[in-house]
């Protein structure tokens, strides 16, 4: 059935023009507009992960450079390379030489929010001296850590996370493709995916290539490390009526999951539940701050869940006891 | 070979002290430093985007008003400290520099160090020991972001000029200088944003004011607020005005909405975050109690992302925080 089945789906349906690139709509249109001027400044593409940054500062460069894009461009990812050494000389040597037919050479450093503050120093400085011949384009998933001087030299353009209509759209056009039908309905599929993905268009496009598709959302929640909702309605359940020991029970299931995904999915329900309740649900979502910033730094996963739980069976139940 | 014009930050550079905006009295200080045609060494201190280096510039330039533009280029050298920070390049190319011959027309050299901040120790103990060495020959200007990264010795050879966050107003006194001066059209709120995002750093308002008018669609275009916000990677100000709002006045329900809808729109978490706290420092009219609360939730919340923890949920910690605060 799947003949071209050699390449991931993740590359196999990158978006080669903007036109296919998702749900990013302002986005594009300060896109466009840099196109349309030839990239006349230094550019900071931001966003979380997978919502199309790398995918748009190719086309950027391939619009803007035309036939030279290979001997004019340098494409370096700056988590593991970029520092101090790599921009003084080969950076710096690669911007010094001439360019391939006479246009602007491009610089696209991924990742640039990892490349130390010492190092982005030196970059700026160069990001300045070579300013007539080169442009930099920067993607990062954090704007926060690039420094304040280079931030103020570049245009930023901010890349939200896909909606659940861009994950319809996209895996509607897969699926048809690949000429599979998928067991539930794409609308509520697609909600899923975004509930466990956030919105990373990457993850959305592996999960939905490796998920079972007859059974797609107990898979996806499996495969992706959150509990089922069925589980997490049944632990609500105990939070409210202040059996404590019911849940210990289900302990080995919480434990298998990351706590960052337990977090998350249990403070969805638990504010559907205080909804009305504004006392409580301040209070839920200040115990959740505590219990994340716990389980984050350090401490006993188990033992600071049990305290989660301990604290929203005081705060949610305590009206019912 | 030339890509591209002069970008506006260089091209609206302020040639004399006089074109300078805001910094009234440090700008009064330096006039008094240079009035006898001559100056200390000094240090720049201040944040990113304030003028340190234009003011430096325009500095030179009033000082040695008169002389040939030939004269004034050799003897003004802006030297950064960034890529050229080690003691080797301070005791070779910048000590070159400050030793070698100057124009007789002109009373001394001056060297202009950016990013002063940046220089190592031990290359600052070289540096010192030069300032001291040919001050007749050559004045430095330091320029950096914190002085306390500069050390005593030379802290106390030098005057110091202190450089705070361009107000709001000045930013767009500048910037509709420049609007101005380039015939685009920005209307009234695209203005006020231009000044808003920038937190006091007018190079960010000048190029952010460059980039949006890259995208008007046909010549008669008017950018507005939107179109700012869409190029700085910041929340809409309305919208962070609106979420405190909520909050207060009890809606909490939905200022928890509202923080999925900003991180779904692409902001961080961190900048949120931050933005909700310069907009309790703005607000004059929030109580001091209220905007202890703010400050020291949003310090907790930024804290605790930054330590890798989830960005909805410590937003959310922050709203409800402040809510029950």
């Amino acid at each position: 059935m799947i003949t071209s089945c050699d390449l991931p789906w993740v590359e196999k349906y990158r978006a080669t023009t903007l036109d296919e690139v998702q749900d990013q709509k302002v986005a594009l249109r300060v896109v466009r507009g840099i196109i349309a001027n030839g990239l006349p400044m230094n550019v900071i593409l931001s966003g979380t992960q997978g919502t199309g940054k790398t995918t748009v500062a190719r086309i950027i460069v391939n619009e803007v450079l035309g036939d030279v894009v290979e001997a004019n461009v340098m494409e370096v990812n700056a988590s593991d390379r970029v520092r101090m050494d790599f921009i003084r000389n080969e950076l710096r040597s690669f911007i010094q030489q001439s360019s391939m037919g006479g246009g602007m050479k491009v610089v696209i450093m991924e990742e640039a929010d990892n490349i130390p503050p010492d190092a982005q120093n030196a970059l700026r400085r160069l990001m300045e001296s070579s300013y007539r011949t080169c442009r930099f384009i920067l993607t990062c998933n954090y704007l926060s850590n690039i420094i304040d001087p280079i931030r103020s030299r570049c245009m930023t353009i901010r890349f939200k996370p896909v909606s659940a209509g861009g994950i319809v759209y996209i895996i509607d056009k897969i699926l048809k493709a690949e000429g599979i039908k998928s067991a539930v309905n794409i609308v509520t599929l697609a909600k899923e995916l975004k509930k466990v993905t956030d919105g990373d268009m990457r993850l959305v496009i592996n999960t939905l290539q490796a998920c079972d598709i007859d059974n797609p959302i107990e898979s996806i929640y499996d495969m992706l490390g959150f509990a089922r909702p069925i589980t997490i309605d049944s632990v609500l359940l105990f939070i409210k009526k202040g059996k404590l020991d019911k849940i210990l029970g289900k302990l080995n299931v919480m434990n298998r999951i990351s706590h960052r995904n337990f977090l998350k999915q249990l403070e969805e329900r638990a504010f559907q539940e205080c909804a009305g309740d504004l006392l409580a649900l301040s209070k839920v979502a200040r115990v959740f701050g505590d219990y994340d910033e716990r389980l984050t730094l350090a401490g006993n996963q188990e033992l600071q869940l049990i305290g989660l739980i301990s604290r929203l069976c005081v705060i949610m139940g305590g009206a019912e006891n | 070979m030339e890509v591209i014009d002069v970008p506006w930050v260089e091209k609206y550079r302020p040639r004399t002290l006089a074109d300078i905006v805001g910094h009234d009295k440090s700008i009064d200080r330096i006039k008094n430093l240079i009035a006898d045609g001559s100056m200390p060494h000094m240090i720049f201190e201040g944040p990113a985007g304030t003028g340190k280096t234009s003011t430096a510039l325009a500095m030179t330039n009033d000082l040695f008003r008169g002389k040939p533009r030939r004269v004034v280029n050799e003897s003004v050298k802006e030297l950064n400290a960034s890529d050229a920070r080690g003691i080797n390049v301070v005791r070779t190319t910048l000590k070159d520099y400050v030793k070698g011959k100057k124009n007789p027309q002109v009373p001394f050299k001056v060297l202009i160090l950016d990013e002063a901040d940046n220089m190592t120790a031990p290359a600052q103990q070289a540096l010192r020991r030069q300032m001291e060495k040919y001050s007749k020959n050559c004045r430095i200007a330091l320029m950096c972001n914190y002085s306390n990264k500069i050390i005593p010795p030379i802290q106390s050879r030098c005057a110091v000029v202190h450089f705070k966050p361009l107000l709001a107003e000045d930013i767009k006194k500048r910037v509709s200088y420049i609007i101005d001066k380039e015939r685009v059209r920005v209307s009234d709120d695209g203005i006020e944003a231009l000044a808003y995002i920038a937190y006091g750093d007018l190079r960010k308002s000048i190029n952010t004011l460059q980039a949006a008018s890259m995208f008007s669609e046909g010549d008669d275009y008017e950018i507005v607020e939107d179109d700012i916000y869409a190029i700085t990677g910041m929340v809409d100000r309305r919208e962070i005005q609106g979420l405190i709002q909520e909050v207060f006045t009890g809606s909490l329900g939905s200022a928890l909405d509202a923080i999925e809808g900003m991180l779904n729109s692409g902001s961080s978490g961190k900048e949120i975050a931050l933005q909700v706290f310069m907009e309790a420092k703005m607000d004059d009219n929030m109580s001091v109690a209220d905007k202890i609360t703010i400050s020291s939730l949003a310090s907790d919340a930024v804290y605790r992302i930054s330590m890798g923890c989830s960005e909805v949920i410590q937003l959310r910690a922050m709203v409800a925080g402040m809510h029950g605060g």
